[in-house]
């Protein structure tokens, strides 16, 4: 089963190019795509040459008003719906760090025992919540609409929530959320897994069904040592981990 | 960029006022599911609403009896269960 992990990033080309070879040492075999939401300059700088830019103005704003629709929608138009060999999406950011070469077939096994539309860390249904993404959003009358709209379940008022990294997509349901008619620019960690639900798809939190997200976190930063520790762990990855500089350091550990 | 060092003041101030509210007023509330700490808060009744000052974590809340108000952990890597051994 082809996997393509798409690397969500706004950094200069150094450290992208520099997180590329790091991932392309480890997993040779796996296939990458930058998409790169950050200054036009640092994308025309880099040397990668199926790398998306984002043209999305939610990427440049607020965090807590980011969209991923353009992203996916790109992601979608560019390297999937044309080539039918792939079958599961990963959608990662620049600082989910994968510390195995092995990372596909863990998620590969995962997707086929679960047959989740989508997998992600925390998703669940969020309406029994103090959740605040889902707090300001429940008010909002065009989301109820388009979701009414497109929603196959008994209840469209069910809203769903995860963590925005680590997102993985089986096929179908990919291409279902990218071609969805002119969806609302609502804040991605909820409206994705809300919208992939609504569409018919399971939506399964990985932390319900197996370890491979345990080194993943919101908050705080892991440093090159807790990383290292992680890594000589067996973890597949961590999150968040910032220091690309550092890369070389768990290449070679 | 942060912010101005008056608003960093006054922000200082306010969280330090909570924690010693709640140090000293506060309730512990624990998951219902595996009985960790979820947060400490200050529970108010006022005009049909329960309150909880001091609630920053993602919680699940639903009666679990007529009279029992349940919090529940969201995030499940926190809430260890036995369908869920990797969760320490």
């Amino acid at each position: 089963m082809a996997i393509l992990t798409a690397i969500l990033t706004h950094l200069d080309a150094p450290r992208v190019e520099k997180q590329l070879s790091y991932l392309r040492a480890i997993a040779p075999e796996a296939r990458f795509v930058i998409c790169h939401g950050g200054k036009r300059a640092d994308f025309d700088a880099l040397a990668e040459p199926g790398a998306l830019f984002i043209d999305d103005p939610s990427l440049r704003g607020p965090h807590f008003d980011q969209s991923r629709n353009h992203t996916l929608r790109a992601l979608y138009d560019s390297c999937v719906r044309d080539d039918e060999t792939i079958e599961l999406v990963h959608v990662v950011e620049y600082d989910h760090l994968i510390l195995r070469g092995d990372f596909e077939r863990t998620l590969t096994e995962l997707a086929d025992r679960t047959g989740a539309g989508l997998l992600a860390k925390w998703a669940s249904p969020r309406n029994d919540t103090n959740w605040s993404h889902y707090l300001r959003a429940r008010n909002d009358a065009e989301l109820a609409d388009f979701i009414a709209g497109i929603s196959r379940r008994d209840d469209p008022g069910v809203r769903l929530g995860c963590l925005g990294t680590g997102l993985l997509f089986r096929r179908d349901a990919f291409s279902a959320f990218c071609t969805l008619d002119d969806p609302p620019s609502s804040y991605f960690e909820l409206f994705v897994p809300t919208a992939v639900h609504h569409l018919g798809f399971d939506v399964v939190d990985v932390d319900a069904v197996a370890d491979v997200y345990m080194a993943i976190r919101w908050l705080p930063e892991f440093d090159l040592a807790t990383a290292l520790a992680e890594q000589r762990a067996g973890r597949t990855f961590v999150h968040p981990f910032k220091q690309i500089d550092a890369l070389d350091a768990l290449r070679g550990a | 960029m942060s912010d101005p060092l008056p608003v960093r003041i006054r922000e200082r101030a306010r969280k330090d006022a909570l924690r010693a509210l709640l140090l000293v007023l506060g309730r512990d509330v624990a998951c219902a599911a595996c009985g960790r700490p979820l947060f400490r808060v200050l529970p108010i009744v006022w005009r049909g609403q329960l309150r909880l000052i001091g609630a920053t974590e993602p919680v699940r809340a639903a009666f679990g009896a007529r009279d029992t108000l349940e919090f529940r952990h969201v995030e499940l890597d926190h809430c260890p269960a036995p369908e869920r051994p990797w969760v320490r």
